[in-house]
């Protein structure tokens, strides 16, 4: 997906050590997927290779992978932004609110959704920015807020009953797995051509390496940082009309759950196929390999606490990992 | 130097080896109480993994000995010891938090608290601090934040950290790059502590690429080239030719750029007028096509605010310029604007400004052309390799690895790829400033050839710089700022010293 080969780095020394240095700084977390699966495959069979859990690791992540993606695109200039999954919430309250409550037309419920999304990207962005405020407290408070909010919309309950016409948009099956994993694929895609292929996506890793080295190279930084904030927020806000269009309804006090798996996806991504660097295939991968590895667990019998636990050990984990990923890649 | 046969450091048959890669071999080197000893080498020689060995940052291989006074250390090296030894360093970043003040940045580590309630008493601290700070003639209040002193002041504090708790004329004392950041001018006020200390009998180790300071300070020279000591020389004895020819394997003096690429001046070509800045005013030169401009003056002259403003990186606060008959003005000059008329900055601090260290040397390159020579939804490859390739060979950068990290280049390859970077671009008007910090003195030679040649292609090169050697190797004029106008304008020949001689005692207009 990229042409930045590490062993290309040194081009006298294509030895069979350094390409499998190379090959297990990309691809380590993918063999521990293979294997990890493997072990469950053997342990057990009935259980774990059936098509239902297939569907359920690959089918039922789409609102974690916008997510995973919203927050690769804000990491990838350098940013933070901790209030994604309530942005999320924010739409797949509104959505249902809009539409059974205030009894606007789904479409137009939607488009509201959406829009609201971008605004508080576009505020976020511009505490941020503009005014200079510290990323982390701002998206904090924000995302604090708007749960304060959708919980207030609904009257602190599930906002539910909505108009399943548009539903399937989301839940028609293609090949097994529901259309919206499709839509997941499609924006991991379409953003790793962005951020690896286009002059824009070179110039947003700049921002995020070194933003006055862009600034002098006469890239618009605050311009790229204030749009990273609002397409996020969009991402994040498509994320969650979809998942709202499937299921019907949703719960505001539920975003938080959406936060730990998103970040731990898009901090591992750093260790997979581009070492040190966010990326959105990376993300993907870190996701289906959490979700096997969960799934697997609970599988094996093990209660509903393991989720929590693997995932805050794969944060723990991936960060340690990318770290040392990094220091390497920085010596070689 | 004190009447004592036993050297106060003594290194000997230092190795290390890296893998298959020896970056040590067996390196020798004796430094005798009161004496100050300078260590050379270019980027990669060595020097900094002797200084990392003493200190022991890396282990040393078997078969490497340290000693002081006489007693050799226990490998692996700790901290501890070497200061229970007398052994101390100053840093090239000197290693002081500016938030923190100068009482707690020197006693950090060594605070004496009451046995009984661990209360520390910032008085009695205060007191040995403006003791030590005594010691090297300074008055520096020790409650003043770090980050509110010149770099003079920083250098003394951190030399004081290095100094204190140790009776006068004992240990050793290495300065690692130490005096890289002090601008020219205030070198001599450091020197002569530095020369107290050696005279009252501490052993004083300069790590260095300055030959004129190593020159001028050190009793004697030991040179390292490719892992081995090449030659441990008396100062006296030696001369900046000597020691050039010693780093570099051949006698290649620094010898003027004139003759070997002569200049091709052709009409007025850049002209600037009325600048004015925070601390300038009234800026004015002109260039011609082909024409290398050198912009020096001391720290405090304003020098060094003419290129951010003809760049658009910092406003001015009035002045214009005509560049090929085009008239604009730098009152509200941009970045963008400046890159537009083929302005390109080559800026000062390649870490933070110039490269983004951690993204490849392809990527670093060709960064301010990505836009125009790509399309706007996909970024083309062909002609970044082709750039690369034509670039690095140009300049001579080294390792060739076009998609490894910047990071992974050396000091003076990481200076040349910045200056490849904009030079690719084939500006009308190249701004260097300080193009040759930190570098040694192969890829300053390399990096000066580069710009005059840019010259002669038809650009205007411009260049601020304190360091009037390679003003003199390079430029076919020298603006001269003092008190933030253009006091006097020089025209080569010159020399470096009569280039000073015009920064520090200017004649009367």
């Amino acid at each position: 997906m990229t042409s930045n080969h590490l062993i290309e780095t040194q081009p006298n020394r294509h030895t069979l050590p350094s390409l499998a240095r190379a090959a297990v700084q990309r691809y380590s977390i993918v063999g521990i997927w293979i294997l990890m699966a493997a072990i469950f495959a053997i342990a057990i069979p009935h259980l774990f290779l059936r098509g239902s859990t297939m569907q359920t690791i690959f089918g039922s992540e789409q609102p974690l992978i916008f997510l995973a993606m919203a927050l690769v695109l804000i990491f990838f200039v350098g940013e933070f932004d901790i209030s994604l999954p309530s942005i999320l919430g924010l739409s797949a309250t509104l959505v249902p609110v809009l539409n059974v409550n205030a009894h606007v037309p789904i479409g137009l419920s939607i488009v509201i959704a959406l829009l609201a999304t971008i605004a508080v990207g576009a505020v976020n962005a511009f505490v941020i920015v503009i005014v200079g405020a510290d990323p982390f407290a701002v998206t904090l408070g924000m995302g604090t807020l708007l749960i304060g909010l959708c919980l207030w919309f609904t009257g602190s309950t599930t906002a539910g009953g909505l108009d399943i016409s548009l539903s399937p948009i989301v839940d028609t099956q293609v090949l097994g797995l529901p259309i919206s994993f499709y839509y997941s694929i499609l924006l991991a895609l379409i953003l790793t051509y962005v951020l690896w292929r286009t002059p824009l996506g070179r110039h947003m890793s700049f921002i995020g390496a070194n933003r006055e080295v862009a600034r002098l190279a006469g890239v618009r930084v605050n311009q790229i940082r204030f749009g990273a904030y609002v397409f996020a927020a969009l991402i994040a806000g498509v994320g969650g009309v979809l998942l709202v269009l499937g299921v019907g309804g949703f719960d505001p006090s539920s975003s938080v759950s959406y936060l730990l798996p998103a970040f731990a996806a898009a901090i591992l991504s750093t260790a997979i196929i581009t070492p040190g660097r966010f990326n959105p295939i990376g993300a993907l991968i870190a996701i289906f390999f959490l979700e096997t590895g969960i799934i697997g667990l609970q599988l094996l019998g093990l209660a509903g606490w393991v989720t929590q636990f693997f995932f805050g050990a794969a944060v723990v984990v991936a960060v340690t990992v990318s770290t040392i990923v990094r220091r390497r890649v920085g010596r070689s | 130097m004190a009447g004592s046969d036993t050297p106060r450091l003594s290194v000997r048959n230092a190795t290390k080896t890296f893998g298959a890669a020896t970056v040590l071999d067996r390196v020798s080197i004796d430094v005798q109480p009161g004496e100050i000893h300078g260590l050379i080498g270019q980027n990669g020689s060595g020097k900094s993994t002797l200084i990392k060995l003493l200190s022991g940052f890396h282990s040393s291989d078997a078969g490497t000995e340290f000693a002081v006074d006489g007693r050799v250390l226990a490998l692996p090296i700790r901290p501890h010891h070497l200061q229970e030894l007398g052994v101390s360093f100053v840093h090239q970043d000197l290693g002081l938090d500016e938030r923190a003040t100068v009482l707690e940045n020197v006693r950090v580590g060594r605070y004496r608290p009451s046995p009984l309630t661990r209360n520390i008493d910032f008085r009695a601290e205060a007191a040995r601090v403006s003791d030590t700070l005594a010691r090297l003639g300074s008055s520096i209040t020790p409650g003043r934040l770090v980050g509110g002193l010149s770099m003079t002041d920083r250098t003394i504090v951190a030399i004081a950290r290095a100094l204190q708790d140790r009776v006068a004329g004992t240990g050793c004392i290495v300065f690692d790059e130490a005096t890289q950041s002090l601008p020219r001018n205030a070198l001599s006020e450091v020197y002569s502590i530095i020369r107290r200390l050696a005279e009252e009998g501490t052993a004083i180790v300069i790590v260095s690429h300055r030959l004129d300071e190593v020159l001028a300070l050190t009793d004697r020279v030991s040179v390292l080239r490719d892992g081995r000591l090449i030659a441990t020389v008396d100062t006296a004895a030696s001369s900046e030719l000597e020691l050039t020819g010693l780093l570099l394997d051949r006698e290649q003096a620094s010898t003027s750029l004139h003759e070997e690429l002569p200049a091709v001046l052709g009409e007025t070509r850049f002209e600037v007028r009325g600048l004015a800045t925070a601390s300038t005013t009234g800026i004015r030169f002109s260039a011609r096509r082909g024409e290398t401009i050198g912009i020096i003056g001391g720290p405090e002259s304003g020098y060094s605010e003419i290129l951010p403003a003809l760049a658009g990186v910092t406003r001015a606060s009035a002045g214009t310029f005509v560049l090929d008959g085009t008239e604009k003005s730098l009152s509200n000059f941009t970045i963008g604007r400046a890159l537009a008329a083929g302005i390109a900055y080559v800026p000062e601090d390649r870490a933070h400004e110039g490269l983004a260290l951690p993204l490849t040397q392809l990527e670093n390159l060709t960064l301010p052309r990505l836009r125009a020579r790509s399309s706007a939804w996909r970024v083309t490859t062909k002609w970044q390799r082709a750039e690369f390739d034509r670039m690095s060979a140009a300049l001579g950068i080294r390792p060739y690895a076009p998609i490894a990290p910047a990071s992974t280049l050396s000091g003076g390859n990481q200076q040349k790829l910045l200056l490849a970077k904009w030079l690719g671009g084939e500006p009308s008007v190249l701004l260097a400033h300080e193009p040759t910090q930190a570098v040694d003195v192969g890829a300053r030679r390399d990096i000066l050839r580069s710009l005059r040649q840019a010259a002669r292609t038809g650009a205007v090169v411009v260049i601020a710089s304190v360091e009037a050697d390679d003003l003199a190797t390079v430029c076919d004029t020298i603006l001269v700022v003092t008190d933030g106008v253009v006091s006097q304008t020089l025209t080569a020949p010159f020399t470096a010293h009569s280039i000073l001689a015009s920064v520090y005692a200017p004649v009367p207009a």
